[in-house]
């Protein structure tokens, strides 16, 4: 890859608004933008998932179970990335990385050298790794503003927990905080003004 | 027998008690059975029967019936 952008952040902190929004600032470099949204059924995930449970005989709950799914999820995603061609000598903007499942590790209670050993050998530095700090109560009252239901991770209690890990967690994974409580546009500028391209889209 | 010996394991691996015995034309979803809580379901299945599965055939049978996972099983075992 040619660069590798990440923006993490709360649901509601506008990640996936920003990362549509460098997507077009970065267009005539022809970038990738790559989100994780919801778990597609993937043979690769189901059997990788299964193999893990039987291979380590855990006890968990359906929530445990899920971030487990979801972690190889984003394992073959990471796969896909380093071994596709069709992303070498591209930018790549990632909407969320593994902090998210790090961060919900916590939230349920599961023990965060499960996903350490499942990201083992995979894991790639991002070149620019951004959080979008936006306090939780107004993540969640953005949340609220979309009409759509609210999952277990987006109640405001949660969303506190989940926001306070992301904070204790940004100084290990080299990420750069970015104040998400202003407009768009200042958000945006506030991201790409740390982004140093020439003129050929190679790292400086 | 296979296939009382295979409602049998689907029934225990279920989140939801369920009073009665199962029969093929059960809806999956019905019993309580997500794309979470079937990966329990294969894993018994697989475990008790010693085999495993086609990962072309792991996908959520969404809105299918038990007869579905007795196939799964029985192509397994042949």
């Amino acid at each position: 890859m040619k660069c590798f952008i990440c923006i993490s952040g709360l649901d509601g902190s506008g990640k996936t608004t920003q990362c549509k929004l460098l997507n077009e600032y970065l267009l005539q470099k022809n970038p990738i933008y790559y989100t994780f949204g919801n778990i597609e059924d993937n043979k690769h995930v189901n059997r990788a998932t299964i193999s893990y449970l039987k291979k380590t005989n855990l006890v968990l709950n359906n929530n445990q179970k899920h971030l487990i799914k979801s972690a190889f999820h984003m394992y073959f995603d990471i796969k896909q990335l380093t071994h596709d061609t069709i992303y070498h000598d591209r930018i790549v903007i990632m909407d969320r990385y593994v902090e998210t499942i790090y961060a919900h590790a916590q939230l349920y209670g599961l023990n965060p050298e499960i996903i350490s050993d499942i990201f083992e050998d995979i894991y790639i530095r991002p070149d620019y790794y951004f959080f979008l700090d936006l306090y939780p109560k107004i993540c969640y009252k953005r949340i609220l503003q979309r009409g759509k239901a609210i999952g277990t991770h987006e109640e405001l209690c949660n969303l506190i927990e989940l926001y306070e890990f992301y904070k204790s967690i940004v100084k290990t994974l080299g990420v750069k905080l970015i104040d998400a409580d202003k407009t768009l546009s200042e958000v945006h500028q506030s991201i790409v003004s740390h982004i140093k391209l020439d003129c050929t889209g190679k790292l400086r | 027998m296979l296939e009382k010996r295979i409602l049998q394991i689907i029934k225990d691996n279920l989140e939801i008690k369920v009073d009665r015995d199962l029969v093929p034309e059960d809806n999956i979803e019905d019993l309580g059975i997500n794309s979470i809580s079937y990966m329990d379901v294969i894993i018994g299945l697989e475990d008790e029967f010693n085999i495993e599965i086609d990962d072309d055939r792991l996908f959520f049978p969404k809105g299918k019936k038990l007869e579905y996972i007795i196939k799964l099983i029985m192509d397994a075992i042949a």
